[in-house]
């Protein structure tokens, strides 16, 4: 190290600088960056995404293929191009409906390893302590942590959802998937973008109260994995379906149900409940962001 | 207060029962100042609400003019260096200033000339491209050096930022907080270690137990406490002989003979009397008097008469 502290002058800062309404930004990519530096655990956390995207995309584009491939026989009356058509959008809702079913569970792995140790690492390393002493608002803290959270989600979920549906819309003759399956894109968007809220919510509080990214990551799956025991065991037990309820999977199952169209039969319960009890959770959640986040200068 | 640096006004913060900082009350003027106390005493307390990392229980705190906690308009004007780790391992020494520089709203180019400045001036120019999990506890304190200046702040509150340099580099930033003070920044810098504050400032605030002991500089800190005795230690060929003649003195108060080397420790009031004292005994016993050193006004004995 070359050591030149005793020539150096100290230039005091004379400019202004102004409010920044984007302050969470630096530390968002700063995260972002962290995240994204070793590569394996990015790749085996996405490989099953990414893949999931890819190999359904290829069967949307075949299902469109194979038909168009097979109208080279006998020309088809318009009631049987348009069953022919109803088919095919038929196939390409369903693979989406496996697509994003096959994606929660990566998401939740993806989410839970990003998420699980933004609030706990900082507050053990005293990172902190670094950001508050600079013009950053806990509400910048927050937003950027959850808006880390939130893209890992995004990748894990939006995105094979947003490339079926692509593939989808541009190999159907006419794009005729965006103009009659328009509901199925809006509904994947909007169960991917309700989806990774909800978890991502979860995920920063529960690395709110841990105080270890592992124990973290051990609260996370302990939720859904006991939720989801305790409302296949009750179901059983108690020979009443309604007890699934119990169980964060089948809320979000419920909602997927009702916006994406997938027709679950085992579910029976008015959807709202799930929008309630999903929003119920990650109100609290961010309730309990934010009295941790406060809390940081008394434990500091 | 326009002049001040700080001025607390029964400044007290508790953590749920356990007392961080008591009844305070205190003015600081600008300038470089330390905060001694052994550990638990509340400078860290101290310097987390002077950083706006805390607000305080009860009383009030102002620093440069402004309440410090969760102030943008403070936090643009003071650089803090925390006691923590507080650095993310997986980047490097420039990115981490960088980012951090981006958080006070400077541009990109601009946040990246001030980290690679800081990064030069604390010494790790050549390993700002290396990973914070490789660097040493010398060189992570140093990047934490590095980011509380870069913004070019008024005010540099450092929480013992000397734990973990070798001697070579506590001599290097110690010159660089005694630097910095000359040239106007004003520094507050907590250590328990005492020598380093006496070779940075004179100014000094004692802590312990959460409460203010004194504040001044280290001479009139100690001259305050009359009702402490001075001590003087002396060497001397014939010390069991010269100890005698000493007893005798009625303005000494004690006077202690070491059985292993003959060392004489002394306590006595009036030190100047005692010198007068002393050499003429010495001149008429011809005892040999070959050493004599009064720890007076050092600032191990002040702080050991007042946490006795």
């Amino acid at each position: 190290m070359t050591a030149a502290t005793h020539t150096e002058i100290y230039r005091p800062f004379r400019g202004a600088l102004a409010p920044s309404r984007w302050a969470f930004w630096p530390l968002y990519r700063a995260q972002m960056a962290i995240a994204t530096k070793r590569k394996l655990p990015l790749f085996i956390l996405f490989f099953g995404p990414a893949m999931t995207g890819i190999v359904v995309s290829f069967l949307a584009y075949l299902s469109f293929q194979i038909e168009e491939s097979g109208s080279g026989g006998p020309l088809l009356s318009g009631a049987g191009l348009a069953a022919q058509f109803a088919a095919q959008l038929l196939e390409v809702h369903k693979l989406i409906i496996q697509a994003m079913t096959a994606a929660r569970y990566f998401a939740v792995l993806a989410m839970a390893w990003y998420g699980a140790g933004l609030i706990c690492d900082d507050r053990r390393a005293g990172a902190h302590l670094l950001y508050f002493s600079r013009p950053l608002t806990r509400f910048d803290y927050m937003l950027a942590h959850f808006a880390t959270a939130f893209t890992f989600g995004c990748f894990a979920v939006l995105g094979p959802g947003l490339l079926i549906c692509t593939v989808a819309t541009f190999n159907s003759p006419n794009f005729i998937f965006l103009t009659e399956k328009w509901p199925v894109i809006v509904g994947t968007i909007g169960y991917s973008l309700a989806f990774v809220t909800v978890l991502s919510a979860l995920i920063l509080a529960v690395s709110a109260l841990s105080k270890r990214k592992s124990y973290a990551l051990a609260a996370v799956f302990g939720v859904f994995m006991s939720t989801l025991a305790l409302g296949g065991a009750m179901a059983a037990l108690m020979r009443e379906r309604q007890w699934r309820m119990l169980s964060l999977v089948s809320h979000f199952e419920r909602v997927a149900d009702w916006w994406i169209g997938s027709s679950r039969s085992i579910f029976r319960w008015d959807p709202w409940w799930s929008v309630a009890v999903l929003g119920g959770l990650t109100l609290v959640s961010f309730a309990i962001v934010a009295w941790r986040v406060r809390r940081m200068e008394v434990v500091a | 207060m326009s002049g001040a640096l700080l001025a607390a006004d029964q400044l007290g913060r508790w953590y749920g029962q356990v007392v961080g900082l008591s009844d305070l009350t205190l003015s600081l003027e600008r300038g470089v100042t330390g905060l001694v106390g052994p550990n638990g005493a509340g400078k860290s307390t101290f310097l987390k609400l002077v950083a706006g990392e805390i607000r305080p229980s009860r009383g009030t705190l102002e620093v440069l003019g402004l309440k410090p906690f969760a102030n943008s308009e403070l936090f643009r004007r003071a650089g803090f260096c925390p006691q923590q780790e507080a650095l993310y391992e997986d980047m490097t020494g420039l990115e981490v200033v960088r980012f951090l520089m981006r958080l006070h709203g400077f541009g990109a180019a601009e946040a990246t000339r001030r980290a690679n400045e800081a990064l030069d001036r604390v010494g790790l120019g050549d390993a700002r491209k290396r990973r914070v999990g490789g660097y040493s506890k010398g060189m992570r304190q140093r990047a934490k050096i590095a980011q509380a200046i870069a913004h070019g702040p008024e005010l540099v509150v450092a929480d013992e930022p000397f734990n973990g340099l070798d001697p070579v580099g506590r001599a290097e930033m110690t010159a660089l907080f005694a630097q910095a003070g000359r040239e106007g920044m004003s520094v507050l810098v907590s250590t328990h270690v005492l020598h380093e504050v006496e070779a940075l400032t004179h100014e000094i605030v004692l802590f312990h137990r959460g409460r203010l002991l004194a504040q001044g500089p280290v001479g009139q800190v100690r001259q305050l406490l009359s009702r402490h005795p001075r001590r003087v230690e002396l060497r001397a060929r014939e010390p069991r002989r010269l100890a005698r003649a000493l007893v005798e003195l009625d303005f000494v108060l004690s006077v202690r003979v070491a059985q292993a080397d003959g060392r004489i420790d002394v306590e006595t009031f009036e030190l100047e009397r005692f010198f007068e004292a002393l050499t003429r005994i010495a001149a008429e016993l011809r005892v040999g008097v070959t050493s004599l050193e009064s720890h007076d006004a050092n600032l191990e004995a002040v702080f050991d008469y007042l946490v006795a």
